[in-house]
């Protein structure tokens, strides 16, 4: 008896939480949100999880400054160093404080609900990676399609995805189309080291992959493997980083297999380049994205170009 | 993490243990000579100690692959559960798998197979491993290593008596990890701990583990450190273990707590023998004489502490020390903790408020020299420290469990301890089996109230201050709403006749508005009439320089500061006036509003501030707040607590100390002077003159309307 009212009333809570208002609280300041109109696609997604406030403070990348490294300010490094294993690196946001908190939240404090955050924030860049790739990949029919991407630049605003069809009609490429009209062949991420992994409990720039290839239609395959545990990047300065990045990473022999497998059954043209998506979550020196990029196209048995797909860059 | 899981027959029944270090559980059950000498050195405590002495284990029954940990103790559960139908090993090995099998989540996110693949751990089958004997423990290294290992669980077990910590945390706690060179290699820390476990000393288990309800029927995952239920999970792929285990996001802040994350809690060691009878204590009034308290808070103190002393029984209600605001409720907490340690117990004094740590910290150390304190709060280093007296706050009061014969909890209707059932529960695990438990509050909640009124909860009331002087009444002032004020810019007369008399006879104003956004605005509303030598601030949760700001106001560099709710316990300002605009709004209850009057009048040289509660109605809450004021006033009264400083009341007369405000609404322009007997025997002088400067207020009582 006990049991059959403990059983109505459990049903009876549940559908009033149906018919109430939705409980939602925005992640990072817990105010409850408030249901208003969407300005854009980004809002509409990132809407659900943040308030009006939250989502102000996002310092968005809207202008690359450099063509390679999607700094938004004037970028030395790559002056410096301009021939990178990497075709070029977009990055959604500016490493700000904020945003550093919030990736410190979920890296190492271990709120998973960020994950989720992150990789909707990732969606812009990835946007506009794709549409960058695309006209590189063509540039003589891919310029209309930086047009249009140029033209959300001066409006200042975030490029949609709307800029990116399925199907791009200059480029001839596609999201959806055939292993060979493909934009992505295949993402593939940092890896982290196996005690990094045990102790976090998950691979940050794993998750973030995961959502760029669910959005790309790509296969997401470990194409890199780390060799020895490099300790934490976050605690040295720039040349011990350089330095410390070499020979960390080699190729995860499998997945190489792997991809070189769809490549060969989809009937890719051996000569022609493969374009991978590597996914990370922050690109401070390009150290990292270097290493992998040079570890991938070494022990790739066709071509690849390396396109690098960052959440912030600092 | 993962550990492995076997089954043996052990005193005289079939068993599954899980463990952590699979060598030390094999040299425990199989070889005596370990045992003999562990049990030697480190002791065997816990319920059932005697049993021990059943012999070897004939044979060990491990499954070869390491488990999650969540499902290797999950899987010893079940099996347990089972183990009378076992006839025979091959039964138990049998009955082993499909333990585990029945462990394993089912179901699971879809994807789950993709991410095992990721991961590149693919489920093996398990084999279950016949293992009769160990080689080691014949040679004397072997014994050397035995001696070393019993020797670490003896101190981990000690280290970690009255905590519950995470596998990381109790590494960092025995120096097996951290920033500090580590003093044993994390392999053998967790040997140790595992030993200590086997020996009873400590006991290990997942953090998150499944309830099992009445009648086998399955109950949802249950956060083992801070009580949480199933709603408070999350369900994630781990890397750690390869599977899809639940974290809490309840206690996500010190720590994440992971179904395959190893959770060590300590046993105390006989706590309720450790307490010593208060028999050979002095009397309690010897003991009393030593804190200088007056009669109220003597008479409550006295009353707690025959509580206290009073033979404990398991379950106790606790105890609760109502005492209004300024009546020096630390005091009286000293005397209990006192008694707590001269019996060689250890007590803690847990409060939801960091500032509140900060503050007693000072103030405990100096009262009890001799005796080790620590404090914690999310910024402390010491986290690690055992001491006599632990000031926590309710947050990391998470991480111990049946540690302290006395636990205190202050304040314990503020934000966020009220309304929130994991920091509740983390205050009742951390009391000791015979512990006691005390609550301290100006404004308990409602059910504590009435649990109170009817006998059924131990209580003390401390009606008046410790000065003597009663609490200052509020008065209602009919204002037009914050929102109003700031639209048309102006400030109703009475309001502003009201703040400039307050701020005449030389006191310091609290302006409390409901909202965060409203602070600015209203500082700068005030503005536009104050006098130009009295600063006005403003702050609020969101201000950066919040410290700052109550520090110039401490100063007395700040005349007058508009803040919200979050000064409304905890500061003390000597000589000071409240007014609360807003105070119909629904964020204001009666105990919030209680508090914020309490702000007025605290101090020996002023103890008759003046506190307004300006509304366009009046509500329930504020109502109730002036009838609780009151009633205690009244209870002071009766009592014989206030001090006599006007006309010797007799009879009803005592009215003449208790202000009668209750017409303050009628006639709402009067400003009355709360407690004007004292003013008539020219105890507050200042009071007067404040009045013949502004010239436009009309005393209460004295002018009348």
């Amino acid at each position: 008896m006990t049991g059959w009212t403990a059983f109505m009333r459990g049903l009876f809570s549940r559908s009033m939480d149906l018919l109430g208002p939705s409980d939602g609280r925005c992640l990072v300041c817990g105010e409850r949100l408030r249901g208003h109109s969407p300005r854009s696609p980004e809002e509409l997604r990132l809407g659900s999880r943040l308030c009006a406030g939250c989502q102000a403070c996002i310092p968005w990348i809207r202008n690359p400054a450099c063509p390679r490294c999607g700094r938004p300010v004037f970028c030395p490094d790559c002056v410096r160093q301009p021939v990178r294993a990497f075709e070029m690196n977009r990055s959604a946001v500016r490493y700000s404080d904020e945003m550093k908190k919030w990736l410190a939240l979920y890296k190492f404090r271990g709120d998973e609900r960020y994950g989720e955050l992150l990789a909707d924030m990732l969606m812009p860049a990835y946007e506009r990676l794709t549409a960058e790739a695309a006209a590189g990949f063509n540039p003589e029919a891919g310029l209309a399609s930086i047009a249009a991407w140029m033209e959300g630049m001066k409006r200042n605003e975030i490029p949609r995805p709307s800029l990116m069809p399925e199907t791009d009609r200059q480029t001839g490429l596609s999201v959806r189309g055939g292993f060979r009209r493909r934009i992505w062949h295949a993402v593939t991420y940092v890896p982290a080291s196996r005690e990094r992994a045990e102790e976090r409990g998950f691979n940050q720039a794993e998750r973030l992959a995961r959502a760029a290839a669910m959005r790309a239609n790509a296969p997401l395959l470990p194409l890199i493997r780390r060799l020895r545990d490099s300790g934490k990047q976050s605690q040295r300065r720039r040349a011990e980083r350089l330095k410390a990045m070499r020979a960390i990473f080699g190729p995860d022999e499998a997945g190489l297999r792997r991809l070189a497998e769809l490549a060969f059954r989809a009937g890719h043209p051996p000569g022609e380049p493969l374009r991978v998506l590597l996914v990370d979550d922050i690109y401070t020196t390009g150290s990292t994205a270097e290493a992998c990029a040079e570890a991938i196209r070494a022990a790739a048995p066709c071509p690849v170009r390396v396109y690098v797909l960052t959440w912030a860059r600092s | 993490m993962k550990g492995f899981l076997y089954a043996c027959h052990w005193e005289g029944r079939w068993s599954a243990f899980a463990t952590i270090s699979p060598e030390v559980d094999l040299a425990y059950r199989l070889d005596e000579d370990f045992r003999r000498i562990v049990e030697e050195i480190a002791g065997v405590g816990g319920p059932g100690a005697e049993m021990r002495r059943g012999g070897r284990a004939h044979a060990v029954l491990l499954l070869d692959e390491p488990l999650p940990l969540g499902i290797a103790f999950a899987a010893a559960e079940l099996f347990d559960r089972r183990a009378r139908r076992v006839r025979g090993e091959a039964d138990a090995a049998r009955l082993l798998r499909a333990c585990v099998r029945r462990a394993e989540p089912r179901g699971g996110l879809p994807g789950l197979a993709g991410v095992s693949r990721i991961f590149g751990r693919e489920r093996a089958a398990g084999t279950v491993r016949r293992i009769d004997a160990v080689r080691c423990g014949r040679a004397s290294g072997a014994r050397e290593e035995a001696r070393a290992l019993a020797a670490a669980a003896r101190e981990a077990a000690a280290a970690l008596e009255g905590r519950a910590l995470l596998r990381g945390e109790a590494l960092a706690l025995l120096g097996a990890a951290g920033p500090a060179p580590a003093r044993w290699s994390a392999a053998f820390a967790e040997a140790a701990l595992q030993l200590a476990a086997l020996l009873g000393r400590l006991r290990l288990g997942s953090a998150i583990a499944r309830g099992h309800g009445v009648r086998g029927r399955r109950r949802g995952r249950r956060c083992q450190r801070c009580g949480s239920g199933e709603a408070r999970m999350r369900r994630t792929p781990c890397a750690a273990c390869g599977r899809v285990c639940a974290y809490c996001e309840a206690c996500l802040l010190l720590g994440r707590c992971r179904e395959c994350t190893l959770l060590v809690s300590g046993i105390p060691g006989g706590a309720s023998v450790r307490l010593l009878p208060a028999d050979g204590l002095p009397p309690i009034p010897a003991r009393l004489a030593r804190w200088g308290l007056s009669p109220a808070q003597y008479a409550a103190a006295e009353s707690a502490l025959r509580w206290l002393e009073s033979a404990s029984g398991h379950d106790r209600p606790p105890f609760l020390l109502w005492a209004v605001t300024g009546a020096g409720k630390t005091e009286m907490m000293f005397t209990l903790i006192d008694s707590v340690l001269a019996r060689g117990g250890r007590a803690m004094v847990a409060t939801p408020r960091r500032d509140v740590v900060l503050e007693l910290e000072p103030r405990i150390r100096r009262a009890f020299p001799g005796r080790t304190v620590v404090a914690l709060h999310g910024a402390s280093r010491e986290k690690w420290t055992k001491a006599d007296i632990t000031l926590a706050t309710t947050h990391q009061a998470i991480r111990f469990a049946a540690g302290f014969e006395l636990v205190v909890i202050d304040e314990l209707d503020a934000f966020p301890y009220h309304n929130n059932p994991m920091l509740q529960y983390a205050a009742a695990k951390c009391v000791a089996p015979g512990g006691h438990r005390v609550l301290l509050s100006a404004t308990p909640p409602a059910e504590l109230r009435r649990a109170a009124a009817r006998g059924r909860l131990p209580h003390a009331r401390i009606p008046v201050r410790y000065h003597g002087h009663p609490l200052p009444v509020p008065v209602e002032l009919r204002t037009p709403s914050v929102r109003e004020m700031i639209r048309r810019g102006t400030v109703p007369d009475r309001l502003k006749r009201a703040i400039l008399s307050s701020l005449a006879r030389g006191a310091q104003l609290f302006v409390f508005v409901p909202r965060i956004s409203d602070t600015g605005p209203v500082a700068a509303l005030l503005g536009s009439f104050c006098p130009p030598d009295a600063a006005i601030g403003h702050t609020s949760s969101r201000d950066e320089q919040r410290a700052e700001t109550v520090m110039r106001f401490r100063n007395r560099d700040l005349r007058v500061l508009v803040t919200t709710t979050i000064l409304e316990r905890g500061v003390t300002i000597p000589r000071s006036d409240v007014f609360v605009l807003d105070a119909d709004a629904p964020l204001f209850d009666g105990a919030s509003l209680e508090q914020m009057a309490g702000r007025a009048g605290r101090s020996q040289d002023d103890p008759h501030g003046r506190v307004y509660f300006c509304a366009p109605h009046a509500t329930r809450a504020q109502r109730a707040a002036i009838r609780q004021i009151r009633e205690m006033n009244a209870l002071a009264a009766a009592r014989g607590y206030l001090r006599r400083c006007g006309p010797s009341p007799g009879g009803r007369g005592h009215t003449g100390a208790v202000p009668i405000t209750g017409s303050g609404r009628e006639n709402s322009g009067a400003v009355p002077i709360t407690g004007n007997g004292c003013e008539n025997s020219g105890a507050v002088p200042i009071t007067g003159s404040g009045r013949e400067k502004t010239g436009a207020v009309p005393l209460k009582g004295g002018v009348g309307r």
